[in-house]
């Protein structure tokens, strides 16, 4: 787009010429007929364009003026989102942020962020929410008004769930004067991030690029600031396209470093003497370790009073390996414990607790009489309506409203302090009985892995420990959840580095793991890890398109179907439906499988650049097949293995 | 004499083998139909729901579990009969046991 060199910065100037129109290449065609056909034109199929917006569109090129900003407003929320570090800007592009679209492939140089094309605003969303998990800083994520907010809601709601902070951006007209076209109509909302609200911690709506500013940059802290989780930002159209006022001092708004909520001294002293005087305390987490330090601070806490660790795995928050590991034979530690501490636990209630058989049995306590319950959880500090806040009331018997792993070595320094001789004695005989334990429940784990380990479809067991073989020797990350395949590689791989296991969808909503899977690879990128997910049938084709993604911006990750060809959660559901009402159960298929066709994953990522292979059904082929996914992951290369699965 | 008893009992052996065959090969198609496999897995080795093999329960166990299951299995009244669960006891006892852990390399890694 050539420009007037008269111009000054901050002004507009108008060309005049029939060229023009068909040279200005739509980033900068502002406030004429042609650009207002042009901005009026779907942007994806919502509706049929009127007849002068198709004339507009099939026509030749009118004789126009056509006005261009040398500075729009765009440029300088560029500059406000480059200051804060943020690496990538996931979108599918859109009318209501095609200025700032444009700005941050130019103005900005298409770096720091970097502009991830995305086949779907939930894929966007999604990928940020993989990506924080392993970058533990925040990406952008564009959303296209009212229609793509409502894409990406899920994909919110999941990052909300999830604690992951994603800096959702929605484009929106709020001044009606300015919506031209009818696809402006649709698209944009008295109050667009309504859709949001109950699941992101703050929105805003800019009026002006100071408001911007400060908005924006309050939105990093916010989101940052525990308990961390998405906010939203409108972006209003015109105030992008405008250009930026002449008085305007486009100063940018100063990012605090960002201090964490701890508990209180005294706090620390008496939950110390709890659990330095505990004969079997225990620990509970779900998403203590928001960064390697959580990881390292809850080890050096289970050591120092050698208490088991129920890691849940919403994060990496305790090695796999550990003798003191104990989330696969939790009930025992549950039952035995005389106190147990929550950090950042999602649902207390049901680790403490167990369900009957019926919807209406009364849910019965499982702790020892007497034992004292802790929870320590930012949580406690911020609620909104979303159950998942705060789940069903625990009884505890101390509160603390504080962010956990910021917490923990405060009070791994108070536990010192309170340790007496007797004390670290008896810990230390306590100690033993856990690493003799330990070897014995791993032993056991090993036995259940091996029945069915020549079986077709393959065991989950086998796939798990046939990537295992060829991964141990790598610096590797499982980049998706793994309760679908009965958590094989938690109980079976050494993982023991925070970035090896980064949970699963916060809010179990489908549509995540192939986009999150990306997302994550990203970060993992410069690191040359090698991503690794092992991703469900059903979940994969909400998001198929990530894999283009993925080709396209060659990100290298290794995608493991576990194809069971089947919602296999919900044939079984439907199946105890049927049982419990006395009718057929050999119908459940219906609605539930995804056979007949069966799905040819491999050719469908074949179709989106991506090398794929399989089906593969016996497990002697695996071991090759993996081979050539962790070569093509060295390269810098996504790859596909189709593994036709047990249902679980 | 002898011989003809020979032949006799061997044709009974054969035949009862062949109607045990039968017999397994009905439980396996009735263990994928009746949505069994879906917890059990494809060979009964567990998955959602318990082990069953190697060494199932015995039919007299399994037939009473199935009708009033105690764990987190959803009964079964009347999707299978009695002769149904049978065949499927009898297809379970046909899956060999795994190699052991020990021949496992990728299970002692």
């Amino acid at each position: 787009m050539a420009k007037s060199k008269n111009l000054t910065p901050g002004r507009r100037g108008f060309l005049k010429g029939a060229a023009a129109g068909a040279a200005a290449g739509a980033a900068a065609l502002v406030g004429t007929p042609a650009a207002k056909a042009q901005e009026g034109t779907p942007a994806r199929g919502a509706a049929p364009p009127g007849a002068a917006q198709r004339a507009a569109e099939t026509g030749p090129p009118a004789a126009v003026s056509v006005e261009t900003t040398e500075h729009p407003g765009s440029d300088y929320m560029v500059d406000v989102i480059k200051s804060l570090g943020i690496e990538y800007y996931a979108a599918n592009p859109s009318s209501t942020l095609k200025s700032l679209h444009e700005s941050l492939i130019n103005h900005g140089g298409n770096t720091n962020p970097e502009f991830i094309t995305c086949t779907h605003e939930e894929a966007s969303v999604a990928l940020a929410n993989g990506y924080f998990k392993i970058a533990g800083k925040p990406m952008m994520a564009g959303l296209h008004g009212t229609v793509g907010s409502q894409h990406a809601s899920m994909a919110v709601y999941n990052a909300y769930c999830d604690q992951a902070p994603v800096i959702v951006v929605m484009g929106n007209i709020l001044d009606a004067g300015q919506r031209r076209g009818y696809v402006d109509w649709l698209h944009s909302s008295q109050d667009v991030a309504a859709i949001l609200r109950e699941y992101t911690k703050w929105d805003d709506s800019p009026v002006s690029l100071s408001h911007f500013g400060e908005s924006m940059v309050r939105a990093y802290k916010m989101c940052m600031t525990p308990p961390v989780m998405p906010v939203a930002l409108v972006c209003d159209e015109p105030l992008q396209e405008r250009p930026i006022p002449a008085e305007f001092d486009r100063r940018i708004p100063k990012l605090p470093a960002i201090s964490y909520p701890t508990a209180d001294p005294a706090t620390l002293t008496t939950l110390a003497k709890m659990l330095v005087n505990a004969e079997s305390p225990l620990l509970v987490a779900s998403r203590c370790a928001r960064t390697p330090a959580g990881l390292k601070s809850l080890v050096e806490l289970a050591e120092l009073l050698q208490a088991p660790v129920i890691d849940q795995h919403f994060r990496m928050n305790f090695p796999s390996r550990h003798p003191l590991n104990y989330s696969f034979r939790a009930r025992g530690a549950v039952t035995t414990a005389d106190v147990i501490v929550g950090c950042e636990v999602q649902d207390f209630y049901a680790v403490l607790h167990q369900y009957g058989r019926g919807r209406d049995a009364n849910p019965r306590a499982i702790t020892k009489p007497g034992a004292k319950i802790v929870t320590i959880s930012a949580n406690d500090l911020f609620t909104k309506s979303v159950y998942e806040n705060f789940q069903r009331f625990e009884d505890a018997d101390m509160a603390i409203a504080a962010d956990a792993e910021a917490t923990l070595p405060f009070l791994i320094e108070e536990v010192k302090r309170q340790m007496t001789g007797d004390r670290k004695r008896a810990i230390e005989a306590r100690g033993a009985k856990h690493a003799e334990a330990a070897p014995k429940a791993l032993a056991q784990a090993r036995l259940e892995a091996s029945y069915g380990w020549d079986s077709s479809p393959i065991s989950t067991s086998r796939l798990s420990m046939e990537l295992y073989g060829q991964l141990k020797n790598e610096d590797w990350s499982l980049v998706n959840d793994t309760v679908f395949l009965q958590n094989w590689p938690l109980r079976l791989w050494d993982v023991n580095k925070h970035y090896q296991f980064i949970g699963g969808r916060g809010g179990e909503g489908l549509g995540y793991g192939p986009p999150a899977a990306v997302g994550a690879a990203l970060a993992n990128k410069k690191f040359g890890r090698i991503s690794v997910n092992i991703q469900g049938d059903g979940d994969f084709m909400y998001c198929p398109g990530a894999l283009w993604t993925a080709a396209h911006h060659k990100v290298p990750l290794l995608t493991v179907m576990h194809n069971n060809r089947a919602y296999n959660q919900e044939v079984m559901l439907v199946g105890r439906m049927a049982s419990e009402h006395g009718r057929p159960v050999d119908r459940c298929g219906i609605g539930t499988t995804l056979t007949e066709p069966n799905i040819q994953y491999a050719k469908l990522a074949q179709g989106m650049g991506v090398e794929g292979e399989g089906p593969i059904t016996d497990p002697k082929d695996l071991a090759p097949a993996i081979a050539r996914g962790i070569a093509a992951a060295k390269r810098g290369e996504p790859y596909l293995i189709d593994v036709v699965t047990q249902g679980r | 004499m002898k011989r003809v008893l020979k032949f006799t009992l061997l044709g009974v052996v054969l035949g009862a083998a062949a109607a045990q065959a039968q017999n397994a090969a009905n439980g396996k198609a009735l263990f994928i139909k009746q949505q069994c496999a879906r917890c059990h897995g494809t060979d009964g080795q567990g998955g959602a729901g318990a082990r069953l093999t190697p060494n199932p329960p015995t039919v007299a166990a399994m037939q009473k579990y199935v009708r009033n299951p105690t764990g987190g299995m959803p009964p079964y009244i009347n999707q299978v009969s009695d002769a149904d669960i049978a065949d499927i006891r009898a297809y379970l006892a046909t899956v060999p046991a795994p190699p052991a852990v020990k021949d496992i390399p990728l299970l002692n890694q």
